[in-house]
C-alpha cells in the first residue's frame, strides 16, 4: 500500500477513527495500531509478514534473556544470537546474490571460471529498516543503555508502526517506546499540523519526484544519446527526484504519525542549503546517519584516535552507508566518494563549521554561503550519477558524456513546466528552512478564505501536475 | 476531536464537489468504454489503448462470431480481414488491433481466446523486429485487465487516474461533451464486425486494396522526407539486430504454438518488411524457425520491398499494398516475392 495511493486514503481515515474512538484506552489502541500495521504489511506480501513477525519476535526474547541474567557470557551468547540472525536474514536477502556474483567474477579475473548459484527471491519491503530497528533495541541493551521491553505489543509496535514500518526513518527505542507506552489525547493543533505535513509529502512526492522522475529516467537510461547539457539536466532531475521522493516519504510519514499523537524522529533538514559536504550528512537521511554515528562510527573509535584511524572509519562508515542503499558496486562507489568529500574537513577540524541553518532570519545568504551551498550541491549531483546508474561502467560513461563541447550546446530534452515547479520547489524550501517542513508556517497568519486557497492550491497541482505514479525509491533499500 | 472533523469537512467541501463533478461527468462521457457496453468502439480519443478496445469489442460478440484472427501491431493496419475472408473459404476475422504489439500480448490474447471457448482456425502474425519482443515480452500495462491479470477494479482506477493526471484542454472538452480539435486516429474509423483499422470493408476498398497509390503530391512529399533525411540512408550491408528473445519471451512462443497445435490452425508468421531493413539476430531467428519452422515468413532485410522508399508513408509503417502482397504470397505460398526474400 502506497501512501500516495486511493488504498492508503481509505485505509488512514479508517484507523485513524477506529484509533481515537478507543481515546483513553492504551492498551487496544496499541493493539490496533499494531493490527493495522501488519495489515499494510502484508498488502505488499503477506508472506513476508512471517518474516517480520520472526525478526520480531527473536529480538523481543533475545532482549529479555539478556535482561533477565547476570552471567556476562550467556548475555554475549543472545546478543550475537540475534545480530547474527538479523544480518543473517539481511545477508541472505539482500546481499547473497552480489557476493557470489562478485566472488566469481573475481575469480574469472585469476582466469578460474564457475558458475555461481544465484538465488530467485524478492527483497522483502522494509527489511533494511526493520532490521535496524530491532538491532538498535539489542544493542542498546547489551549496553545497558535501557532495560528490555516486556510488553510484546509495545515492542511489536514499535517494530511495526506502519508509517515507519517500509521507509524508516529508522526509530531508537529510546525515543519511540516511551511514546508507545504513554497515554495519548487527541491533540487538534498536532493534527492539523500532521494533515498539514502530508499535504506538503504528496505534493514533493506526486509533484516533484514523478516528474523529475520521468525525466531522469529517460536521460539516464538512453545516455549514450544525449549531450552533455541534457545528461547534466538528467543529473540534476535525479539529484530533485530522490530528494523529494525520500523526503516526501518521510513527511507523509511523520504527519501520519503525528495524527496518532506519536512523533517521530525528523529524517531531512533541507539538506541541499548546506555550506558543505559535513553539514549535507547531518541533514540527509538523519536517523540513518545517526544510527550509523552511534553503532559503528564511535564503537570503532568515531575521530578520536589518529589521522589513520580517522581515515579508516570514515571510509568504512561511509562504504557501509553506501551499501546499506544497495548489494551494487555503484552505491559503494557513491558512499566512497562522499568519505573522500567528507574527509579534507575532517582532517583539518572543518566538519562542524555549519551547525546552525544557514542565513538565518536573513532573505538571503551571504556570497560566501552561496558559494558553499553551489559547491557543495554540485559535489553531490556528482555523486547522485554513481547512485542512480545501472553500473560503474555506464555512471563513468556518463559523467564522461557531460564533459564534452556539448555541454554548452541548447539540451535535447526541455520539460519547461517541471523546471519552473522544481524552482517553485527550491523556493518554497528556502523560505521554511528553519521550518520541520517547508509550509509548516507558511499562510498560518493570513485570513481562513486564503490559507484554504493555499492548500487547495497545493491539491490542485497534485492533481494537475501529478506525474505518472512511481514506487518510492527508498521501498528498494 | 469534534472541531477537527467539523474542520476537515468544511475544508473537504469545495475539494469534494470540485471532484465529484468532473467525476460524473468522467463517468457519464464513458471515454474509456468502462461502464457500458457499445455497438460502436470507433472513436477517436488519442489515450485510448486500441487494444483494450479491441478486447472490449471481441468479449461483447458471441464466441462463433470469429474463427480467425489477426494480430500484431499497428503494422498491421494494412492487413485487411475482409479480404482474408475473401481469400480463405469459412474464415470470419477479428483483426486484433493494438499498438506497439508485444510478444506477451499477443500469446495472453490467445490465451484469451482459447479459453472464451474459440475455435481458432486461422491466424496471421506481423512480428517487429524492433519492437516484438522488448521488456522481456510483457503484455501492455494499459491492455483489458483480463490480459494483464490486474483486478478490474485497479483497470478502472488506472483509467480514471490516467485521464485526470494528465488533464489538458482537450480532456476538459470531452468531459463538457464538445468536439476535441486535433489529429484523426486509426480506432476512429473501424470496421464493426472485422475490427479492421482506418477503413471500412466494403467491396470497393477490397478492390482497391492492391493498388499502389503513387501519386504526383505522395512523390513529392516523399521526396522531400528523403532530402531533409528524415527518412534516413539505410546500411548497405545487411544489419542484425542485437539478440532480444528472452528466455520468457521462448516460452510464450512456445504456449503460442501449443494453442496453434491445440486447434490445428493454419497459422502465418510474418516478419515485417521495416524500413530500417535490420534482421533478428541469428540466434533469434534459430528460436523463431525452431517454434513455428515453415510458417515463418521472413520479410524484413535488404530487398525489393524494403528498397523502395515509396512503399512507406513513414519511418515505422509501410503501404497497405504491401500487406496485400505479403497476404497473397504467404497464403498461397508459391510466391516469388516470399522466395526472393527468405532466401537472403
Amino acid at each position: 500500500m502506497l501512501f500516495n495511493s486511493i488504498d492508503f486514503a481509505i485505509f488512514l481515515p479508517i484507523v485513524f477513527g477506529l484509533y481515537w474512538l478507543a481515546n483513553n484506552k492504551l492498551k487496544l489502541q496499541n493493539i490496533l495500531l499494531l493490527v493495522a500495521s501488519y495489515f499494510f504489511y502484508a498488502c505488499w506480501d503477506w508472506r513476508f509478514m512471517f518474516l517480520l513477525i520472526f525478526s520480531t519476535l527473536l529480538d523481543y526474547f533475545t532482549g529479555l534473556k539478556m535482561s533477565d541474567t547476570n552471567s556476562a557470557g550467556i548475555k554475549k551468547f543472545w546478543f550475537w544470537l540475534s545480530i547474527s540472525v538479523n544480518l543473517g536474514f539481511l545477508g541472505v536477502f539482500k546481499y547473497y546474490n552480489f557476493f557470489v556474483t562478485s566472488f566469481a567474477d573475481g575469480l574469472s579475473q585469476l582466469g578460474l571460471h564457475v558458475n555461481p548459484w544465484t538465488i530467485r527471491i524478492i527483497l522483502p519491503i522494509g527489511i533494511s529498516f526493520y532490521t535496524f530497528h530491532g538491532l538498535s533495541y539489542v544493542i542498546d541493551i547489551y549496553k545497558d543503555r535501557i532495560k528490555a521491553e516486556k510488553n510484546f505489543i509495545d515492542y511489536a509496535l514499535f517494530v511495526s508502526f506502519f508509517p515507519l514500518l517500509v521507509a524508516g526513518p529508522i526509530e531508537r527505542a529510546t525515543h519511540l517506546l516511551p511514546q508507545i507506552q504513554r497515554e495519548r489525547h487527541f491533540n487538534y493543533a498536532k493534527a492539523v499540523d500532521g494533515l498539514r505535513q502530508i499535504l506538503w509529502g504528496l505534493f514533493k512526492k506526486i509533484v516533484i519526484a514523478d516528474n523529475c522522475a520521468e525525466y531522469a529516467n529517460q536521460i539516464f537510461n538512453h545516455s549514450a544519446t544525449y549531450s552533455g547539457s541534457t545528461l547534466v539536466l538528467g543529473a540534476l532531475f535525479f539529484t530533485f527526484q530522490i530528494y523529494a521522493d525520500f523526503s516526501g516519504y518521510s513527511d507523509i510519514a511523520l504527519g501520519t504519525a503525528r495524527l496518532f499523537g506519536i512523533e517521530l524522529l525528523r529524517n531531512f533538514a533541507y539538506p541541499y542549503f548546506s555550506r558543505d559536504i559535513a553539514e549535507f550528512w547531518r541533514r540527509w537521511h538523519i536517523s540513518l546517519s545517526s544510527w550509523f554515528r552511534d553503532y559503528l562510527y564511535i564503537p570503532l573509535g568515531g575521530s578520536r584516535g589518529g589521522t589513520w584511524m580517522k581515515v579508516r572509519n570514515t571510509f568504512i562508515i561511509f562504504i557501509v552507508s553506501g551499501f546499506w542503499h544497495g548489494a551494487a558496486w555503484t552505491f559503494i562507489v557513491w558512499g566512497a566518494l562522499n568519505a573522500v568529500y567528507f574527509l579534507p574537513l575532517l582532517l583539518t577540524n572543518n566538519n562542524r563549521n555549519n551547525l546552525e541553518t544557514v542565513a538565518q532570519g536573513k532573505t538571503f545568504p551571504t556570497f560566501r554561503e552561496f558559494f558553499g551551498i553551489l559547491l557543495t550541491f554540485g559535489l553531490t549531483v556528482l555523486a547522485w550519477i554513481f547512485f542512480r546508474a545501472a553500473d560503474i561502467h555506464h555512471a563513468i560513461s556518463y559523467i564522461a558524456g557531460i564533459f564534452k563541447p556539448s555541454l554548452f550546446s541548447i539540451p535535447e530534452v526541455k520539460p519547461l513546466t517541471v523546471i519552473l515547479l522544481v524552482i517553485l520547489f527550491v523556493l518554497i524550501e528556502w523560505r521554511g528552512r528553519e521550518q520541520p517542513y517547508a509550509i509548516a508556517d507558511f499562510g498560518l497568519q493570513w485570513k481562513k478564505p486564503l490559507r484554504y486557497a493555499l492548500y487547495y492550491a497545493i491539491i490542485f497541482a497534485i492533481i494537475w501536475f501529478g506525474g505518472k505514479e512511481q514506487e518510492f525509491i527508498y521501498f528498494q533499500f | 476531536m469534534r472541531k477537527f472533523i467539523v474542520k476537515i469537512f468544511s475544508f473537504s467541501i469545495v475539494p469534494f464537489i470540485l471532484i465529484l463533478v468532473p467525476t460524473l461527468l468522467y463517468m457519464k462521457r464513458d471515454v474509456y468504454a468502462d461502464f457500458k457496453q457499445y455497438n460502436n468502439y470507433s472513436w477517436k480519443y488519442s489515450f485510448q489503448q486500441l487494444g483494450d478496445l479491441s478486447t472490449k469489442k471481441l468479449l461483447k460478440a458471441p464466441n462463433n462470431k470469429y474463427n480467425s484472427f489477426i494480430f500484431g501491431s499497428s503494422r498491421t493496419t494494412g492487413v485487411y480481414a475482409c479480404y482474408l475472408q475473401h481469400k480463405i473459404p469459412n474464415a470470419h476475422f477479428f483483426h486484433y488491433a493494438n499498438w506497439n504489439e508485444s510478444i506477451g500480448g499477443m500469446d495472453e490474447k490467445l490465451k484469451l481466446l482459447d479459453t472464451l471457448g474459440y475455435n481458432i482456425s486461422n491466424v496471421v502474425i506481423y512480428l517487429d523486429t524492433d519492437n516484438t519482443f522488448e521488456n522481456d515480452g510483457v503484455c501492455h500495462p494499459s491492455d483489458h485487465y483480463l490480459l494483464t491479470q490486474k483486478s478490474e477494479r485497479d483497470y478502472m482506477l488506472s483509467h480514471y487516474k490516467s485521464f485526470f493526471s494528465s488533464l489538458n484542454a482537450d480532456k476538459i472538452k470531452i468531459l463538457c461533451g464538445m468536439p476535441v480539435s486535433g489529429g484523426i486516429y486509426p480506432n476512429w474509423e473501424s470496421d464493426p464486425v472485422t475490427n479492421d483499422c482506418k477503413h471500412f470493408c466494403t467491396d470497393s476498398i477490397i478492390a482497391a486494396y492492391g493498388d499502389v497509390l503513387h501519386d504526383e503530391k505522395f512523390i513529392h512529399k516523399m521526396d522531400s522526407l528523403k532530402a531533409n533525411g528524415f527518412l534516413y540512408k539505410r546500411s548497405a550491408t545487411q544489419q542484425y539486430r542485437p539478440q532480444q528473445i528472452s528466455a520468457g519471451e521462448e516460452r510464450m512462443l512456445l504456449n503460442i504454438k501449443r494453442i496453434f497445435d491445440k486447434h490445428n490452425t493454419s497459422y502465418y508468421i510474418v516478419i515485417a518488411p521495416l524500413y530500417d531493413q535490420e534482421k533478428f539476430a541469428p540466434a533469434d531467428m534459430a528460436i523463431l524457425r525452431r517454434c513455428f519452422g515453415s510458417r515463418l515468413y521472413d520479410f524484413s532485410g535488404i530487398n525489393a520491398i524494403t528498397n523502395n522508399v515509396y512503399n512507406y508513408p513513414d519511418r515505422k509503417h509501410f503501404q497497405p499494398y504491401i500487406s496485400k502482397m505479403i497476404l497473397d504470397s504467404v497464403i498461397t505460398d508459391k510466391s516469388s516475392v516470399h522466395v526472393q526474400m527468405t532466401k537472403r
